[in-house]
């Protein structure tokens, strides 16, 4: 295998960078490491929104479809799935991993747009089966068909979860409630808070779980609101403990990191192109920064166009122009917050960059 | 917060909190009659004591006054455990393997003089080996053998160390890089980002960073860096006995595998190539692990003296400034704590040292 530009990751951040990249005659190849492209709106079956410009309404497998039709009849574009990349050779080529064999890939570029992973919530009885991630239960009910209960809490009332609330309410499953360590909510969807009502689905404030209790799965919860403690029969628990980058691929590149809660946690440091602190290696979507789908969308785009330029397939002065816009579309779509720790973020990349203090 | 104007004043300054530097602290605490601070960069386990098979190895350990103090080392957990914890130190036994039959005669001589300073080995045949490790590869020839060998968690080693320590009143500052040293009079300044500490006797136990940490004060400390990359496994069912030179199977199943051996400076990376290597090499030992998945690799860098054998003790013309450095540190770090503190709260030790002084780079 021998490319310009190596995406890795075929969710809407890589798509979109693979994509942005061909308009400039790049040509790239998409390494997968599922058996479809789509990332993690293949299992969306939410209405997205906000979104770029010119998009119009669409669920979230919907435009995963849309996407992956036209990375497909893109002739700049070749795609891998069931294709894993999991590691460097001493030469800098990149390691795939197709299940029987390693392959080594030399590429000019790199765009790693793996995504996030959703962090678990701890209590005493939190690894008995039945206990899942909302992600997990998303991916099970909407993608794989399969009811994982009948009675469930979910733990964290992030949109996305209330989401899964939602999604869940609709395949028949009876959501007690959405558990809540907060005793205040702001920023969340107004209108996905009118279906819950709708639904009678409550969100219970300043409550946790003390325990899952159930002999070889979830029976029974002990939850504790405002200090009361109450049992409940329940065989589902969904966790949303927030999403983290993922981001081994770039410590194998040995890109600078740093913490930002805002953003998710430990990510890379990177530049407005969206270049990290190693030459040539870009990345997009949530290993960026944790932000909603139509940003990631945005995010894409601008390390495709950050590829295109630095292989010479874009002037400089075109690319700014562009750039530009992204950025400028990107602040309209991101929460307001995001956006400015991701600016924060990007402005401190010099600073980050000099402070390394291991050479 | 420490002060940047003033100078706080201590006994001793320990710079570098790794298994070394640690362990030096613990044992000097434990008279109790010190102010003792710890200086590190980072964190505990974020130098070579955080990436390292640990194994508690002595029987291949030469020459034999090495294998001895090895010995004397790993004869030190069982009562060390009982002081700090547990550390999770199992004297399992060690198997170094052989492939061909010069090897054999390389062994016996190896038997016979361990055998002089009390290491019991035994040269195995291909039977007895496999009939000890039944998954091993029947293309082994041999091997060698001895019940003292084992290994032990570096986090929890590290941690309890710390523990202790504290206990005992050590002072820690963390995330608090040294840049700069200075002697004054019999005592020294030592400069750090977050102030500056006096102290009588100053400790250079920074592992990998040692010639970094000399040049401060002008001294050339002869060790170079190799990295060594280490695959991991998912949990197996029980698949080893026995800790093997390059392989042992942890408490919970996981299998580590490491023999690699790369002078590339600081570079923590992992490369493709070796871990390839690595796995190949594993599975001609042990063909069971070609069916297992690796999940994770890491790899470390060893600080290791040019002549391979630990340099540690006061460094000569300069009063009151000690080092310890060394390859084999988890091994070690119990006799090297122990005699270190020795050393520095009477000027004496319970055994001699002097062939560890770093004067013999001179
Ligand atoms: C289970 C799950 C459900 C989610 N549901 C929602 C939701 O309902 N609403 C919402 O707003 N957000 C949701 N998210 C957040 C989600 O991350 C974003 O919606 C969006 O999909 C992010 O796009 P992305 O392209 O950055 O990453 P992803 O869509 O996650 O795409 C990353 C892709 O990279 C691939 N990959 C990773 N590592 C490698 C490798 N080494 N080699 C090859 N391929 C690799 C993965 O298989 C994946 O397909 C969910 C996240 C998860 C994990
Ligand atoms: C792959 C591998 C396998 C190994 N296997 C074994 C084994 O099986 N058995 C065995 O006994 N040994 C083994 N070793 C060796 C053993 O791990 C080391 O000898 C030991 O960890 C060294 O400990 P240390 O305290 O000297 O160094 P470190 O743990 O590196 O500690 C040094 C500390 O000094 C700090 N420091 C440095 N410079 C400064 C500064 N300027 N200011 C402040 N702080 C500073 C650093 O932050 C660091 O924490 C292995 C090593 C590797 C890499």
């Amino acid at each position: 295998m021998n490319i310009d530009l190596l995406v890795v990751g075929g969710g809407p951040a890589g798509l979109m960078a693979a994509l942005e990249a061909a308009e400039y005659g790049v040509n790239v190849a998409i390494v997968e490491e599922s058996s479809r492209l789509g990332g993690q709106l293949r299992q969306q079956t939410q209405y997205l929104s906000p979104l770029p410009s010119g998009i119009g309404e669409i669920r979230g497998f919907e435009l995963a479809n849309e996407l992956v039709e036209a990375v497909t009849f893109n002739k700049h574009i070749v795609t891998y799935t069931n294709h894993t990349v999991i590691g460097l050779y001493e030469d800098g080529s990149v390691g795939i991993n197709n299940g029987k064999e390693i392959i080594r890939c030399e590429t000019k570029k790199i765009s790693v747009a793996t995504g996030a992973d959703i962090q678990g919530v701890l209590f005493p009885g939190w690894t008995l089966p039945g206990v899942l991630t909302v992600g997990a239960a998303q991916i099970l009910v909407n993608r794989e068909r399969v009811k994982p209960g009948n009675e469930a809490f979910i733990v964290g009332s992030s949109d996305f979860s209330i989401e899964v609330a939602l999604q869940l309410y609709d395949v028949g499953i009876n959501v007690l409630g959405i558990v809540e360590t907060e005793t205040s909510l702001h920023d969340r969807k107004q209108e996905n808070l009118y279906r819950l009502k709708e639904k009678n689905i409550p969100i219970l404030e300043n409550s946790y779980i003390e325990q899952a209790k159930g002999r070889g799965q979830v029976e029974k919860v002990i939850l504790n609101q405002n200090g009361n403690k109450e049992e409940y029969d329940v065989d589902l628990i969904c966790v949303d403990g927030g999403l983290n980058p993922v981001i081994e691929l770039c410590q194998l590149y040995n890109c600078s990191f740093a913490f930002n809660e805002i953003l998710g946690g430990w990510l890379p440091t990177y530049q407005a192109n969206f270049e990290t602190s190693t030459d040539g290696v870009f990345i997009a979507g949530n290993t960026a920064g944790i932000t909603n789908q139509g940003a990631v969308m945005v995010t894409g785009k601008l390390a495709g166009l950050g590829a295109a330029e630095s292989l010479g397939n874009v002037p400089e002065q075109a690319a700014d122009v562009w750039r530009n816009n992204y950025w400028s579309e990107l602040a309209k779509l991101e929460n307001y917050q995001v956006n400015e720790a991701r600016t924060c973020h990007i402005q401190n990349f010099e600073t980050s960059k000099t402070k390394v203090y291991e050479t | 917060m420490k002060s940047r104007t003033h100078a706080e004043a201590y006994d001793v300054v320990i710079i570098g909190a790794g298994v070394i530097g640690n362990s030096i602290a613990y044992h000097l605490s434990e008279q109790n009659s010190q102010n003792i601070l710890v200086i590190d960069k980072s964190f505990p386990l974020s130098g070579t004591s955080g990436s390292t098979q640990a194994w508690v190895w002595v029987h291949t350990k030469t020459p034999s006054s090495y294998g001895e103090l090895s010995l004397f080392s790993s004869e030190l957990y069982p009562y060390l455990e009982r002081k700090i914890g547990d550390v999770e130190y199992k004297r399992t036994g060690g198997l170094a393997p052989f492939f061909t039959e010069e090897e054999r005669e390389k062994a016996l001589k190896l038997a016979e003089s361990q055998a002089k300073v009390g290491i019991d080995i035994k040269v195995l045949s291909r039977d007895e080996v496999l009939k000890k490790e039944p998954s091993f590869s029947p293309n082994v020839v041999g091997a060698t053998f001895s019940s003292i060998d084992g290994n032990v968690n570096p986090f929890r080693l590290l941690e309890l160390y710390t523990r202790a320590a504290e206990k005992n009143k050590v002072d820690y500052s963390f995330y608090n890089p040294v840049v700069d040293i200075e002697q004054q009079g019999d005592g020294y300044m030592v400069h750090s980002e977050k102030g500056v500490f006096r102290t009588k006797k100053l400790i250079l136990a920074g592992g990998p960073w040692s010639k970094q940490l000399g040049s401060f004060i002008g001294l050339d400390i002869p060790v170079k860096l190799v990295r060594g990359q280490v695959l991991i496994t998912e949990p197996l069912a029980p698949l080893l006995n026995y800790t093997i030179g390059g392989i042992r199977q942890a408490n919970n199943g996981e299998v580590l595998i490491g023999y690699s051996k790369e002078e590339v400076g600081y570079n923590r990376q992992g490369t493709l190539d070796v871990i390839q290597e690595t796995a190949n090499m594993a599975v001609s030992f042990v063909p069971a692990l070609a069916n297992a998945n690796v999940v994770r690799s890491f790899s470390g860098v060893r600080v290791v003296p040019e002549d391979g054998l630990p340099i540690f003790g006061e460094i000569p013309g300069r009063k009151n400034l000690y080092i310890a450095t060394m390859h084999s540190g988890i091994t070690l770090s119990p006799v090297i704590g122990t005699l270190m503190s020795e050393l520095i709260s009477s000027g004496e030790t319970s055994l001699p040292i002097e062939k560890y002084s770093i004067s013999r780079f001179a």
